[in-house]
């Protein structure tokens, strides 16, 4: 009992966390994508931004269009690479620079304070080498508060230029994401109407009544089961409507296995 | 306590998650085809195929037809007689069209008694693309005297019906009415119970006077009647099953139109006693007798809403025979039809919310559903010859007579209507029992 005690809670954490991970997996979040889109923003050069901004939504989604007949996987892999500019090698020198300062007045300091450390045998002495130190140290500090002035204002621009990216993609994903529920919704009429030109009404019920279903699909629509979630009071009716969709198997589903994750659990709702 | 208040919490939404996470599509559907559902009766093994009146597939399979809610699949199309669902080729009756299968077998086990098997089954449970899951819906077995097979096999129909329809089946209910044949001057009435589709008459009464109104009490052992074998107006019970009868009403006058209260405890009634016919109440076991409307006008033909607190009567205070509705507890009395010159004969569905009665269109006396809500009258039958219309127990079927003589059957839906077998004579005033058991 004991060890249970001790274990319990590493277990429940890591239960929680592979949990979290299958969640992901689950919604096929992108972690290299995500990588890739951080780092370069972050190096992003500032004058990139005053560039005319471009046109690549509108061509992705006719890229898109065209493409989705084809073959819809192949559209995330090539967009990305249509979409964010390569980073240049210019970019790279303002950030060796920065460094080369930043090291440049560590060993400045660290040979002052060396100097300090040395035994001073007169205070004139002392007295000129703290201003001189003084003086380096002013200058140093306005050499480091420019390039923080400069650091920022290239993180602005960064910020900027990351902002636009990300409106880009959200763009793009919300025209995928509308192309996608396109189609979902022709599916949802396909189904519909497979369902609904089997289901016979043999009596006529009230039009009060009410029932619904849950249908698991296989990946090629076979109706794997139908279950009465909420009965209409009357099995006669129940009944009509189950009989319906089992006899609509299989179901039209798209062959994209994305599109049909959405529409393989159908809360279907029936009135007479 | 094994996991404390935090962990517990976790744990929770640990096996919330996986739930979370699967995406439901949402969906309407409505307005399915108005229609029959298709079905298949395969002929019972160790029976023969001769209609005999025992054929329990010949009698399922009209039953069934008869109400119009399906569409039986005739013999001759079937391409094999199985009689459970080790045997059956589900796929062989899919492409058949055939969503259900009623099959079953009758044994012999000597000195008359047999043995029943029966199975609804469901076609597309059975066949591949079904999910491979349980297709029988129905199963039951009987041990009964073969005399009784008839009255088994219109049990069956009342089990698929119930099953598949959503409503009791009517099948094994029986009706009532009055046979008259003509001997030159002479006439011969002749009053009879038989089952709902016409088979099995017995006599009841026979007289040489005119008998009507007959009416059956809900749990069908008796039946009131009123019978003029005295010359006048008598209302009597009799107990179906021992032929035992008691004289209930015979007050100077009009002694008519009895019918049962939803308990079968009392007897609405019309009597002319006091000068005009007028609606009583006769309580069976008191004798205690309650005058319902008062007035110069003629009320007649009551019937019983289902909860029993209120009636509906035929009745001329406003001119014509106009359909009205009295509650007892305060007696106050509404009308319920507007729609036409001439409506009579009215009775409540089971639910309480609808009508039919005898109607005059344009063709002539018909048989009409009015809606009690909306005030809407819809034609049922058109001959403009018909009459007595008697609702079944589950609301589903009007049974009613016609000038000629005969009687047919009409669903309240209006889709089916048909002709009960020919009796000797002219028959009228036909009246549906209650459910038997």
């Amino acid at each position: 009992m004991k060890d249970v005690k001790v274990y319990k809670t590493s277990i429940l954490y890591s239960a929680l966390l592979h949990v979290l991970v299958l969640n992901f997996l689950f919604f096929s979040f992108n972690f290299y994508k995500k990588v890739n889109y951080v780092s370069q923003s972050s190096v992003m050069k500032a004058s990139l931004v005053e560039l005319p901004k471009p046109m690549l939504p509108q061509e992705n989604t006719k890229k898109e269009i065209v493409l989705s007949q084809e073959e819809k996987l192949d559209v995330k892999k090539k967009l990305p690479l249509v979409e964010k500019p390569k980073p240049s090698k210019v970019i790279e020198k303002p950030a060796t620079e920065v460094k080369k300062l930043v090291l440049e007045k560590s060993i400045k300091i660290e040979n002052k304070k060396t100097k300090i450390e040395k035994p001073v045998t007169t205070k004139n002495e002392i007295k000129i080498e703290k201003n001189k130190i003084k003086k380096e140290e002013k200058e140093i500090e306005k050499k480091a508060v420019m390039m923080k002035q400069q650091q920022a204002q290239k993180k602005m621009e960064e910020k900027l230029w990351a902002e636009q990216l990300a409106k880009e993609e959200k763009q793009l994903t919300l025209t995928k994401e509308q192309q996608a529920q396109g189609v979902v919704n022709k599916y949802n009429a396909l189904i519909l109407q497979a369902i609904r030109s089997r289901w016979i009404l043999a009596e006529s019920y009230s039009p009060d009544l009410s029932a619904q279903l849950l249908i698991n699909l296989k990946s090629d629509g076979t109706v794997l089961n139908v279950e009465l979630i909420k009965s209409s009071g009357n099995e006669g009716f129940d009944r009509s409507a189950r009989a319906a969709v089992y006899k609509a198997s299989p179901l039209p589903v798209p062959p994209e296995t994305d599109l049909f994750n959405q529409m393989k659990v159908i809360n279907l709702v029936v009135r007479p | 306590m094994f996991l404390s208040n935090l962990e517990r919490k976790f744990l929770f939404i640990f096996l919330l998650m996986p739930f979370q996470v699967q995406a439901i599509l949402n969906l309407e559907l409505t307005q399915g085809m108005v229609g029959a559902l298709p079905i298949a009766v395969v002929p019972f093994e160790g029976q023969s195929r001769v209609d005999d009146g025992n054929n329990i597939a010949k009698v399922v399979s009209a039953d069934l037809q008869n109400s119009g809610r399906f569409n039986v699949l005739p013999v001759s199309l079937m391409k094999q007689f199985p009689t459970n669902k080790e045997n059956t080729d589900f796929n062989q009756w899919k492409n058949s069209s055939v969503d259900n299968l009623v099959v079953g077998k009758v044994q012999s086990l000597g000195q008359g008694r047999v043995r029943v098997e029966f199975s609804l089954l469901d076609v597309f449970k059975g066949t591949e693309n079904g999910a491979n899951q349980n297709p029988i819906a129905l199963t039951q077995t009987w041990e009964i005297n073969s005399k009784d097979l008839r009255r088994i096999a219109h049990r069956i129909s009342d089990l698929v019906y119930e099953k598949m329809i959503g409503q009791r089946g009517i099948f094994s209910t029986r009706i009532a009415y009055v046979t008259v044949q003509s001997r030159g001057e002479n006439k011969n009435y002749k009053l009879e119970i038989a089952d709902a589709d016409g088979y099995n008459p017995q006599p009841i009464l026979i007289s040489p006077e005119p008998i009507m109104s007959p009416a059956w009490s809900h749990r069908g052992r008796k039946v009131a009647y009123v019978s003029f074998e005295n010359k006048r107006a008598t209302i009597y019970v009799t107990e179906v099953a021992t032929g035992q009868r008691e004289k209930v009403s015979s007050y100077p006058g009009i002694n008519g139109a009895p019918a049962w209260s939803p308990d079968d405890s009392k007897l609405a009634l019309v009597l002319s006693k006091s000068g005009f016919p007028k609606i009583y109440i006769l309580d069976l076991k008191t004798k205690a007798l309650q005058q319902v409307t008062t007035g110069s006008s003629i009320d007649t033909e009551p019937s019983w809403f289902p909860d029993g607190k209120s009636l509906v009567f035929t009745s001329d205070r406003s001119g014509g025979p106009q359909i009205y509705r009295v509650y007892l507890t305060d007696g106050r009395i509404e009308r319920l039809t507007y729609s036409g010159p001439y409506n009579a004969r009215a009775s409540v569905t089971p639910e309480g919310n609808k009508m039919i009665m005898l109607h005059r269109a344009e063709e002539g006396y018909t048989i009409a559903f009015a809606d009690l809500n909306s005030g809407s009258v819809q034609l049922l039958s058109r001959s403009g010859r018909d009459e007595s219309p008697s609702l079944a127990p589950n609301g589903s079927m009007v049974l009613f007579g016609n000038e000629y003589g005969v009687l047919g059957i009409i669903s309240t839906d209006g889709r089916v209507q048909l002709r009960l077998p020919a009796r000797e004579g002219e028959v009228r005033s036909p009246a549906w029992s209650g459910f038997l058991s």
